[in-house]
């Protein structure tokens, strides 16, 4: 199974950098994540690790006190990604459906 | 009918429930799952008779169902308890195929019965706040009521019960050699069969879950148990085919029955590991049968194996097969079973 990310950062007193750092420290123990054009995808072990995750981008969220506002949804492994813009198929298939090439 | 046959038969008609399901051991939050159902079994056992193998074919059809439903709510209600039902059918048959001339199956059980569940499901967390990491893991409380509101059991034979009864005019079989009735020899060729019945089990247990193997957005089942006691009744009248006097003096028509089962989820190569045990308790037992029968079942459901496993089985008491109720047995059983209980996944709350 696989998680999408879409969020939206605003200016405030966190700098940007400092932000950014914040959000990808969150899936540092995930190296199958890739932000693939608009739309950041993460492979997840179980419900289990989703919510963690979950638990984490909120604590972000509340740390920066609104400047990350975000959407954190779960997907089935193999379920289609939804996306307005072009991106790299065989990279994202590694994440979505890790079973498929095996 | 020839054994072969016969064997490919049954392997065919029990595959076919199996196959149809995507997730034989762990059913989705809100899909239909199996509970309680009695399963497909085909086994020999010891000490060895002149048997060739006895089967039981019980898939079960689920006509409607809300514990799909309630699966998605009870992880939302945080304490609140969650209320849903199940109305289900099985065309249940057991056979027993001998070694003798042709390999007679002889006389199959026919056992269809309709099957009522309601289902009160509470989760038992410690944990209050629903993002805290125990929340979703239960244990989940279940309090299951199982009724049978109407089963049948007959062996589909027209001949008289007793070796020393015939048919009058009428039909009805009468004593063409007068014998007491404790000397009556059960006629085991052609005898005919049949009871109707009423049974209500109550059931009291718990399930611990996890969210490795489940499907995305729940958390399925890793350890159950419960327990549960009832009543079955075998009332003379009830509906055509109901038990006659004379059968009803020998089996037993009244049951008390007790049920105690665990089951865990990933267990060395098992998908699923299961032990069952079961007591019933004749309270108008005739002189010939004891009156408790006493059953323990092991399983084991290897993950790939798609719903099929093994099991083990120790019965004793009157034996359970239409014309052996004058006999008691005790037997090791061993073979093959597949269409079981299903661990339950629930939702959890979106965030």
């Amino acid at each position: 199974m696989y998680a999408t990310l879409s969020y939206d950062v605003s200016a405030g007193p966190t700098p940007i950098e400092e932000l950014r750092r914040m959000i990808l420290e969150v899936f540092e123990e995930h190296d199958t994540c890739d932000l693939l054009s608009d739309t950041f995808i993460c492979k997840v072990e179980n419900t289990a690790d989703y919510l963690a995750l979950a638990r984490k981008l909120r604590k972000v969220g509340t740390d920066v006190d609104g400047q990350f506002q975000f959407v954190f949804t779960l997907h089935s492994a193999g379920a289609p990604l939804r996306t307005n813009a072009p991106f790299p198929k065989a990279k994202a298939n590694d994440i979505l459906d890790p079973g498929a090439d095996e | 009918m020839t054994r072969h046959a016969s064997l490919l038969t049954l392997f065919l008609l029990g595959a076919v429930p199996a196959a149809a399901q995507d997730t034989p051991l762990v059913s989705r939050s809100g899909a239909r799952p199996l509970v309680r159902p009695d399963g497909t079994y085909v086994f020999q056992h010891i000490p060895h008779s002149d048997l060739v193998f006895e089967g039981q074919i019980a898939p079960r059809i689920i006509i409607v169902d809300s514990i799909g439903r309630a699966t998605r709510n009870v992880l939302l209600e945080t304490k609140a308890p969650v209320w849903s039902y199940q109305v289900s059918t099985t065309p249940m048959v057991k056979l027993r195929m001998f070694d003798q001339t042709s390999n007679p199956v002889r006389t199959p059980s026919y056992m269809p019965k309709a099957t009522v569940q309601f289902a009160r499901f509470r989760n038992l967390s410690p944990e209050k706040d629903p993002d805290a990491e125990g929340f979703n893991r239960g244990p989940i409380e279940m309090w299951l009521v199982d009724v049978i509101p109407f089963g049948h059991h007959s062996n589909g034979q027209d001949g008289c019960l007793f070796t020393n009864q015939a048919r009058n005019e009428e039909g009805d079989c009468i004593d063409v050699v007068p014998t007491p009735p404790e000397d009556q020899a059960v006629n085991k060729k052609d005898g005919s069969f049949s009871t109707n019945y009423i049974e209500a089990m109550a059931f009291y247990g718990r399930m611990a879950l996890d969210s490795d193997g489940a499907a995305a957005g729940d958390y399925a089942t890793r350890l159950e148990w419960r327990a549960g006691i009832g009543i079955q009744l075998n009332p003379e009248g009830y509906v055509g085919g109901s038990i006659k006097p004379a059968l009803a003096d020998r089996y037993g028509p009244t049951r008390i029955l007790f049920g105690a089962s665990a089951a865990q989820r990933g267990v060395w190569r098992c998908g699923r590991a299961s032990a069952d045990a079961r007591l019933q308790w004749l309270t108008d037992n005739h002189p010939d049968v004891p009156a408790l029968i006493f059953q323990l079942e092991g399983a084991c459901f290897p993950s790939n194996w798609g719903g099929a496993g093994i099991f083990v089985r120790l019965y004793t008491g009157q034996d359970y097969y239409n014309l052996g109720f004058t006999e008691s047995i005790t037997r090791l059983q061993f073979g093959v079973t597949l269409q079981r209980d299903q661990f339950l996944s629930f939702r959890i709350k979106p965030n």
